[in-house]
């Protein structure tokens, strides 16, 4: 048993960061952030369990039915066995380390049952921290049972094996599709683009759904409504859920208390821990199957090269770095991730806030917050994404030094990096306004002076961000420790993130207010002036970039 | 892009969306008042379970449905301190004023009903009518009978 103890310790170290522990005062720092972190995510549940009991609206009642737990506890076991499923394809058949940890003088059974305990105890700290706060909340709405504030912190250790032993058996057809996959890339993409153009397509409909007046108090009746059927087919079409639910805070008795005293919370437990036993077991032969052959056939990824004789076509310099760099990305799936997660989402984002605001009658004043308001959402997110770019150099470790070796000018490498990113940016900042000019009909010199404006500060963002790289390189931190490093560039381009959207958006509230504009009116001086403002702020970030790099390159050299 | 990024952009936009609307939407759309037309009481909720209602024409009252034989009523089984949860709606759903207020005439040693709450007990079996009526339009109401009795009969 020692043997598996000591494989887990090893793994959580690499999983949880447990340097901590020996030190007394990062532990008693770590306790306290926890503890602290507990009680917040249980005040704000407890606020929003209490505004919706003062709001009535579960079913125009004071109390919060049990099926809003079922609700919430569905969502959040659905969210956290598609996460155990995918960790554990990668963890237990696809693991690097897998490789390492064969060659230890223990059985590939107890490695294998070793990584599905570090789960566990990975899932009993993710409810710790999040699922268990949102329950006690609901206690101190509820009337639960005394023995509910024991039981509770006891039926979550119960509760985390679920989406660990469903994460295990759905890890089995998952590993087989994701080899599929692996031997068929086109098909890959070709899926990829479908599903994501699907979720596109459905999205963009939901959204065009919204009604064409919005009054909100007006509303509030139906969403009550809406919001007190979506708990029932939570707690009607999810029984299993329901039970696990019951399980925990105990079942409402006739006099409208939750009680334990009742054979169906025993019941419940002594069934779901049968169950989660027998599937368990019943995936864990055939998993461990997979896992010991996955493990004995150590190059079974590897790809077969085929090798294919290219003529060496001689490109302009900074084509084919740039050429190089667009290799670079789409090699890994990391920068597909970070693509759709900002550059689709801000013009879907764009889409929503505008057909929601379309929807309302403004004043005049209401109509420079709305405008000022799209600009702020589109900036944000796009110069908080670019916080990546203050560690574009540095993620490059120890082969950063391979660029000082090309005899070419610096600024071609150093610059190249930065295309894909600013391409890709601006092609979604362009988006985003199409769609907002869409709702608001400005004159196309209007509209053209802003969406220059906007291009001239995300490119100077990015190259500033990149400067913060360059001035302080992490390059080290990263070839020793991975991706996993706090980097102090990355917080400062997004605080700056965050400061220069305010101000851009503060900017144009400002100047709109002042010339009074409104969408509808000829050309307005209130552009040109954002124009050059944010000329004059790419002017600075070009200077300083080609400066900065003259001074932190070429003379820190020598 | 980090969780806790998205995390402020999406609860600021929330935040700007409701205030933008609450403040500068023009008055004249929250100036309009629509009255309570009708009450209706759509089901009774012991413990998690739900049980349906039905109009009754003959007894101008609300009785809960027998799950087996609809449109037939069904008597509840009694025990003591049994607790009923009034589920109801208000017609139009986009009523200004959606709240009620609930009252019972029957005898109290058998059950009474909290005001604000619509949280019925009953004491002793029997039968029981309570009322929910709109607060902005008091000609407006609904009436709900419930039967209970014990195993016995």
């Amino acid at each position: 048993m020692n043997d598996i103890k000591t494989l887990v310790i090893m793994q959580l170290k690499d999983k949880l960061d447990l340097g901590f522990i020996k030190d007394k005062a990062q532990l008693i720092r770590k306790i306290v952030f926890f503890v602290l972190r507990f009680i917040i995510v249980a005040g704000i549940a407890y606020v929003l369990f209490y505004v919706s009991s003062f709001l009535r609206i579960f079913h125009n009642s004071p109390f919060i039915p049990t099926s809003v737990m079922t609700m919430l506890l569905t969502i959040m076991l659905v969210i956290s066995t598609f996460a155990c499923t995918s960790e554990l394809i990668k963890s237990l058949y696809m693991a690097e380390d897998n490789q390492v940890l064969v060659t230890y003088p223990i059985s590939a059974n107890r490695i294998f049952l070793s990584k599905i305990i570090v789960f566990y105890l990975y899932e009993v700290y993710k409810n710790f921290t999040f699922s268990l706060p949102i329950f006690i909340a609901y206690g101190m709405i509820s009337p639960v049972n005394w023995f509910f504030y024991i039981w509770v912190f006891i039926s979550f250790f119960v509760v985390s094996m679920i989406p660990v032993v469903l994460g295990v058996v759905l890890s089995i057809p998952g590993f087989f599709i994701t080899r599929f996959f692996a031997h068929y890339q086109i098909l890959k993409i070709i899926v990829f683009i479908a599903i994501l153009s699907g979720f596109i397509y459905l999205l963009v409909r939901l959204i065009l759904l919204i009604p064409a007046e919005i009054n909100i108090l007006h509303y509030w009746g139906p969403i009550k409504v809406l919001l007190s059927d979506v708990t029932n087919v939570f707690q009607n079409y999810f029984k299993a859920v329901y039970y696990v639910v019951i399980m925990v805070v105990g079942k409402y008795d006739i006099t409208m208390k939750y009680t334990y005293l009742n054979n169906e919370v025993w019941l419940v437990l002594l069934c779901l821990v049968g169950i989660l036993a027998a599937l368990f077991m019943a995936a864990y032969f055939l998993a461990r199957f997979i896992f010991v052959k996955m493990t004995s056939t150590s190059f079974e990824y590897e790809k077969r090269f085929r090798l294919k004789a290219l003529l060496n076509r001689r490109l302009p310099t900074f084509l084919s770095f740039v050429r190089k760099e667009i290799r670079l990305l789409f090699r890994t799936g990391q920068f597909t991730a970070n693509f759709i997660a900002t550059y689709i989402s801000i013009p879907l984002f764009i889409l929503l806030i505008n057909q929601i605001f379309s929807s309302m009658d403004l004043y005049p004043n209401g109509q420079f917050a709305v405008q000022a308001f799209n600009i702020l959402i589109i900036m944000l997110p796009l110069l908080a994404s670019n916080s990546t770019i203050a560690t574009i150099y540095s993620k490059e470790g120890r082969t950063a030094y391979m660029k000082r070796t090309k005899p070419v000018e610096i600024v071609f490498p150093l610059f190249a990096k930065l295309i894909p990113n600013i391409v890709f940016s601006v092609a979604s900042l362009l988006a985003s306004l199409y769609i907002f000019n869409a709702h608001m009909h400005y004159l196309s010199s209007n509209i053209i002076l802003l969406a220059v404006a906007l291009v001239l500060i995300q490119v100077g963002h990015i190259l500033f961000c990149a400067l913060l790289d360059l001035m302080n390189p992490q390059n080290e931190q990263y070839a020793t420790a991975g991706e996993q490093i706090s980097n102090p560039n990355e917080i400062k381009a997004t605080v700056f993130a965050f400061i220069t959207s305010f101000l851009v958006a503060l900017i144009t509230l400002g100047l709109l207010v002042e010339e009074q504009f409104m969408p509808y009116q000829s050309f307005n001086y209130a552009f040109l002036k954002i124009l050059l403002l944010s000329a004059a702020f790419f002017g600075v970030a070009i200077y300083m970039f080609v400066a900065k790099i003259k001074a932190y390159y070429y003379d820190r050299i020598n | 892009m980090k969780k806790s990024v998205i995390l402020i952009i999406s609860t600021l936009s929330l935040v700007a969306i409701i205030l933008i609307g609450l403040l500068f939407q023009r008055a004249e759309v929250y100036n309009e008042t629509i009255y309570v037309q009708k009450v209706v009481c759509t089901s009774i909720r012991i413990g998690d379970d739900y049980y349906d209602t039905f109009w009754n024409e003959r007894s101008q009252r609300y009785l809960v449905e027998n799950p087996e034989e609809p449109e037939k009523e069904a008597p509840l089984l009694f025990i003591d301190q049994l607790t009923i949860d009034v589920i109801y709606e208000i017609q139009p759903m986009d009523a200004s004023t959606q709240t009620v207020t609930f009252s019972t005439n029957s005898d109290v040693s058998i059950a009474s009903i909290e005001e604000a709450t619509g949280r019925i007990v009953f004491y002793k079996p029997g039968i029981a009518t309570f009322t929910i009526t709109a607060n902005d339009n008091n000609n407006e109401s609904a009436k709900l009978k419930i039967r209970t009795k014990t195993l016995d009969g």
